[in-house]
Order: C-alpha cells, then structure tokens, then sequence
C-alpha cells in the first residue's frame, strides 16, 4: 500500500490543496471541505431554506466536487466552482420538487402579470445603523419569504452574478421571465425591508 | 408578459444589461431618467437593493463539527465509488491505496458494530452461550456472508465478513 503523502494542509492554497487531491490525496480534500464548507452549505440553505437539504445538498455537492476534480481547471476560484456545484444540486432538486407540485397562486399570479405596477423599487435606507451581522440575518429572514422561483432567480443574478441570459439557461426559463421574476423578487424584498424600518422606527 | 415593460426596462438599465437587451433604446431610457424623477428614483433604487445584497450576503454555518461533517462526506464519496462503474470507481485519478483504505474503514466499522449489535440482541443466543459452549451463529441476513462466534467460557466473541 502506498501511503499518502503527507503535506502541510492548513498552510497550503487551495491551488495546491486541488493539485494534491486531484492525485487522490483525500487529506487535501479534506482540508478544502473544511475551508469552504459552510459558504457551500449557505448556498444551499439560502436556496431551500431547509437545514436537512442545506446539510444533505451540500454533502452531495462535494461528493460531485471530488468526482468531478480533474474536470476542475482553475478557471475560477475553487470555491466559485464548487459553488456553482451546489448550486446545480439544488436546481436539480427545485425542478424535481416543481414537478410534483402545483405553483403557488401568487407566483402563478406575479408570472401572469397580475400585479400591477404597485410601487417602485425604493429604499430609504431601511437598514441604517443595523449591525452588519443583524443585517445579514434581517436579509435571509426577507429572502425567507420569497416565492421559491423568485428567491432562485435573485440568489442567481445578485449572489452568483450571473447575467439574465444565464440565470435562463441555468434555470430553463425565458430572458423575460428571468427580468420579471426578478423584478418581483426585489420588490417584495424592497417591502419587507421598508417593513423592518417601519418596525424599528415604531 | 403584461409586466409594465418600462419596469423592466430600467431593471435592466440598472443591471447594465440594457446594451444587451434593447440597447437601442438606452439613449432614450437616458433622457426619461434626466427628466422623469420617479424613473430616476426606482433606477436608484435598485441599484442600491443590488449593493446591499452583494455587501450582506446571509451566512449559514454548517450545523455539524468539522469531524462529523467530513466524515458524512466521506461515506457518500465511498458508496458513489462502489455504485460506480468499476472503471470509474478511482476518481479524480487513482487513489493511493491508504488514502482509500482510511475512507473504507470507517464503513466497515460501523457495518461490523451494527451486525455484532443485532447478533448479540437475537433471542436464543443467551441459552446457547449460557451452556458454555462455543456458539457460531449464521447472520440472518445471506447476503452479507458474515459468520459470529462466540465463547462464553472464554468470554471471547469474533465476527468476521466474507
């Protein structure tokens, strides 16, 4: 038996760390899972708003990471790569569960334009004066209440940085209906965040 | 879509993704928004909704320690690789064979306990062994060729897998 190299993992970059367990060094691996687990693991708990998914999800996720490593070319930062694994995973699961559900009436509502135009999108800076870590916390609890097809198309465009046309094609849906769900998504966001300055001015 | 087009029009003016959608019509997007306030003030804002997003992305820490986690993992990665096709089993590239041996072991010893657990609960085995003679006991289950033997008098228990 061969036994693995040892290297000094918490001191090597993930460039390195890849390298290393592209050979099969799963103590690398290891040390790259601890790295960016829990930015893995946010990912998934922000699109399926379920701690058992989250967990699950993105230990498939890194299952897929290790399958697929020699595909990994450094094109991007490891952990954008292994973000957008995760974020793959959840889709997959997202279409699956639509498949046997029936949408919501509000979201088949906001898709067919029923809502009018009710207000813009403005915000006179609901979040002044809040700690960055409350802050963080009041926006996850916002994106809680999102439709999960609004939530999906926000995360996409806004955490991932993807353009519409790529939001579509990830999602498999139109460019329009990207802008529109978008649309919808920050709007209720907007609502829910002048609703926390409502509640802290009171 | 009914949604009202010049929403989205200035979503997209704001998103700078308008020069790839409709970019004929940025010129005149610009001069609404020199002369429209509103237009003006739903540009801004989404553009600051945008900022405050990308600064307070939410943070989620995984649930579990750095042990139990990896370790979760590691069990996946092994039944991915038995599930796989045998030429596909070693990914990325071959493992070193003690790299793999470590990610099998934990399986085997969780998979030994349990069977050793189930065995010693079985009822009957007390009588057997409370002769004091040496019992060898067949798993129930065919599959899993494991063989318990067990002394009483010896007080020594062995349970192997085929």
């Amino acid at each position: 038996m061969t036994p693995t190299l040892r290297h000094d993992y918490p001191s090597a970059d993930d460039v390195q760390l890849v390298g290393w367990a592209k050979g099969g060094d799963a103590d690398a691996f290891e040390e790259l899972v601890h790295r960016h687990r829990d930015k893995i693991y946010a990912r998934a708990m922000i699109m399926m708003r379920n701690e058992d998914e989250a967990m699950d999800f993105s230990q498939e996720a890194w299952v897929k990471g290790w399958q697929r490593l020699h595909q990994f070319q450094g094109d991007s930062s490891f952990a954008t790569w292994m973000t957008r694994i995760v974020i793959n995973v959840c889709l997959d699961e997202l279409r699956k569960k639509k498949r046997v559900r029936t949408e919501s009436i509000e979201e088949l509502d906001e898709e067919s334009g029923g809502v009018e135009r009710q207000m813009p999108v403005q915000l006179a800076n609901p979040t002044e004066g809040l700690e960055h870590t409350e802050l963080r916390k009041r926006i996850d609890e916002a994106l809680a209440k999102l439709s999960e097809a609004h939530r999906t198309v926000l995360v996409l465009h806004e955490f991932e940085g993807l353009e519409y046309k790529d939001v579509a094609k990830r999602v498999g849906i139109s460019i329009g209906t990207v802008m529109s769900r978008l649309f919808y998504a920050r709007r209720r966001l907007a609502t829910l965040l002048q609703g926390l300055r409502r509640e802290r001015t009171q | 879509m009914k949604t009202n087009g010049l929403d989205l029009e200035l979503q997209a003016y704001a998103d700078g993704q308008l020069e790839e959608l409709a970019p004929a019509r940025r010129d005149e997007l610009e001069r609404l928004l020199a002369t429209d306030a509103a237009a003006r003030a739903q540009v801004d804002g989404l553009r600051s909704l945008r900022r405050l997003l990308r600064e307070n992305e939410p943070v989620h820490a995984v649930p579990a320690s750095r042990d139990f986690y990896w370790s979760q993992v590691q069990r996946r990665i092994a039944a991915a690789a038995q599930a796989a096709p045998a030429g596909r089993r070693a990914a990325p590239t071959a493992a070193p064979a003690g790299a793999w041996l470590r990610w099998w072991l934990p399986v085997f010893g969780t998979a030994a306990v349990g069977l050793l657990t189930l065995l010693v609960s079985i009822g009957g085995f007390g009588e057997r062994a409370g002769r004091g003679e040496p019992s060898v006991l067949e798993n129930g289950s065919a599959d899993s060729g494991a063989v318990v033997f067990r002394s009483e008098a010896e007080g020594v228990t062995i349970c192997w897998l085929d």
